[in-house]
């Protein structure tokens, strides 16, 4: 009793003494204050820290991987041949990071989703989807990248279709391809730049760009559905701490549990290193999160009208990309008929990725 | 005995297992990762060297070769006798150099010496070289880890 | 009501002692099997022809039947601890929704 009582006055004073000199006292006491509230939208509000999670995982594990990776063209392959059989369970580190990318890509896809059909990004909340479009394409850019750093022949190829598809976008497209590979071609290059963009320039991105977007949720509160009772819901929510980060946990730990046993079952092999004389291997494709994308441009002939079908492709999905953008400014009239079908068109775009995904894996 | 008060209240109880379990959680997954930072460093059991580059080596001379990650020695006496060492000073880890006209053994980083047999003599470094067994096999030279008594 | 609260303690003990004790056992059993007799010369053998030859893809995963027991021990003991965790945040769940039902927290209007 006394032990105890100890040392609660010991860190009752060392937190005055924090507070004097760094201030978060505020801080503290909006988290104590803040709410979430309980409708039919409140699983969705899950979404966002399970991202968080399979982030700090991968921040985790990728710092134990590049301590080992040497990302030069000769030692790529090998050192990532030397994690699997070497380094004491390098495999598994290697398993986790690889499993916990694809349920991080997962989770973002079914949080962006999930906010486009509740439409949490109506009015003050645009800010709030556009920095969380730019994050989709930053994590969507540290898969890309990543998947070249085993330098393997599936990743070898999967990498130089990937950096050729820019280049059918009118004036900029070459650039952005040289931008990308460090030159004209793939070479070592190349890799350093990717394991640059990875390792370094997104994650403080990211990490930047994650810093607005919390604090944009914090600033505007909770989203309610469209016509909701304000003061209904106010009186029936739950504060933030304990109690929803509570449930939280009970999420985090399952998902926990899922992504150990499948990195644990299932961890990934690697193949021979690539060769960059080589002729392309049979069956490359992308990984799953690009799969419907790559379909996409499978699907369009060679040549339409006065250009080539890839460069009508590409200039479809950025328009498509750019629409998507700014969609809490197209959709300012939710709950009339506009946003009645930008919802369906959510749903017609979901059955659209999941049907091109599965013809890729068929086809 | 039978108390008055609660030492324990149900929700401190509660409280403690969440935080024990959690705890133990995290503390097991922290043992892979620590492995995985710290690989085991194990220096080789054996290294052959080839008769013919290094038996026939000069005397007072020294021949440096791979012994795991650090510069090993081997050195011909005057008499013959072939003598191999780890050459790492024992001060703080530079590679030492042999000098053969003064027959010593010399670390440029804090001018440590040793004379011809390891044995630290001037300078700053508190142990001599340390030694590794060489025998002859066949063909091979083949050095080992020194007996330890 | 007095009674549980001397078993208390105990059970507390008993459970930190049997968690360390797990930590240990399975943490030694997972991460360094613990070499068997015979069997183990083989698989050595095995393990070092196999990393001699050139392969052409390198598949992850434990190797022997060893490993592979410690493997399944560890997902187990996650599972476990897992299932532990769950049980006693939904008691927390339950305690924290009824004591802001009650109004625990907030400071008495007078």
């Amino acid at each position: 009793m006394n032990f105890r009582v100890c040392v609660k006055r010991m860190s009752e004073r060392f937190a005055t003494w924090l507070e004097e000199r760094v201030g978060l006292r505020a801080v503290a006491d909006f988290l104590k204050n803040k709410k979430v509230p309980q409708n039919k939208h409140t699983i969705w509000s899950y979404t966002g820290s399970i991202i968080l999670l399979f982030f700090l995982i991968q921040v985790a594990t990728g710092i134990i991987l590049a301590f080992y990776y040497r990302p030069t063209l000769e030692e790529a392959n090998k050192s990532v041949a030397r994690i699997m059989t070497e380094v004491p369970l390098g495999w598994v580190i290697r398993s986790i990071h690889s499993w916990s990318a694809t349920f991080m890509i997962a989770a973002v896809f079914v949080h962006l989703l999930s906010i486009w059909v509740i439409k949490s990004y109506r009015k003050p909340r645009e800010l709030t989807w556009m920095s969380g479009v730019l994050l989709l394409l930053f994590t969507l850019a540290f898969g890309f990248t990543g998947y070249l750093l085993p330098w393997d022949e599936l990743s070898l190829a999967a990498t130089k279709v990937g950096t050729d598809i820019p280049r059918s976008i009118p004036v900029v497209g070459v650039w952005v391809t040289k931008f990308l590979r460090g030159g004209e071609d793939i070479s070592g290059d190349t890799l350093s730049r990717f394991f640059s963009f990875h390792v370094t320039i997104l994650p403080l991105l990211l990490l930047a760009l994650v810093g607005v977007h919390v604090y944009l949720i914090q600033k505007l509160g909770m989203s309610l559905p469209v016509g909701a009772d304000e003061k209904e819901e106010m009186r029936r929510a739950i504060p933030f701490w304990p109690n929803f980060v509570y449930r939280e946990m009970v999420v985090w730990l399952i998902l926990f549990g899922a992504l150990v046993t499948l990195a644990v079952f299932l961890p990934p092999s690697l193949g021979k290193s690539a060769d960059l004389m080589a002729p392309a291997p049979e069956g490359i494709k992308p990984e799953w999160y690009f799969l419907f994308l790559f379909q996409t441009l499978k699907i369009f002939p060679a040549r339409i009208l006065f250009t080539t079908g890839d460069t009508v492709a590409i200039l479809l999905i950025l328009v498509g990309g750019i629409l998507f953008f700014f969609l809490p400014l197209i959709d300012n009239r939710p709950a009339e008929r506009k946003g009645k079908v930008i919802t369906w068109i959510a749903f017609a775009f979901i059955l659209y990725a999941v049907a091109m995904s599965i013809w890729s894996l068929l086809g | 005995m039978k108390v008055r008060e609660s030492i324990f209240t149900r929700r401190r109880f509660l409280n403690g297992l969440l935080g024990g379990w959690l705890g133990a959680l995290l503390a097991s997954l922290l043992y892979p990762v620590m492995r995985a930072i710290f690989p085991p460093e194990r220096e080789p059991d054996q290294v052959l060297l080839s008769g013919e580059d290094y038996g026939d080596i000069p005397p007072n001379t020294v021949k440096p070769f791979a012994w795991g990650n650090k510069p090993g020695l081997l050195k011909k006496a005057e008499t013959g006798d072939l003598i191999a060492f780890v050459g790492v000073c024992t001060h703080l880890d530079c590679n030492v150099t042999y000098l053969p006209e003064q027959r010593k053994f010399f670390c440029a980083c804090h001018e440590g010496w040793y004379d011809e047999n390891g044995t630290n003599i001037g300078g700053p470094p508190p142990r001599p070289l340390r030694r590794l067994r060489v025998t002859i096999e066949g063909e091979n030279l083949v050095i080992r880890k020194e007996e330890t008594a | 009501m007095k009674r549980r609260v001397r078993k208390q303690p105990a059970i507390v003990a008993l459970i930190v002692v049997l968690m360390v004790q797990g930590e240990i056992l399975l943490g030694r059993d997972f991460f360094e099997p613990t070499i068997g007799k015979a069997q183990a010369g083989q698989e050595q053998e095995q393990s070092k022809a196999q990393a001699q030859a050139e392969p052409e893809k390198i598949v992850a995963g434990p190797k022997d039947i060893k490993e592979k027991t410690a493997v399944y021990f560890f997902v187990g003991w996650l599972w476990a601890a897992i299932g532990v965790l769950i049980y006693v945040l939904r008691l927390k769940i339950k305690e924290v929704d009824r004591l802001y039902a009650l109004k625990f927290f907030t400071p008495d209007r007078k």
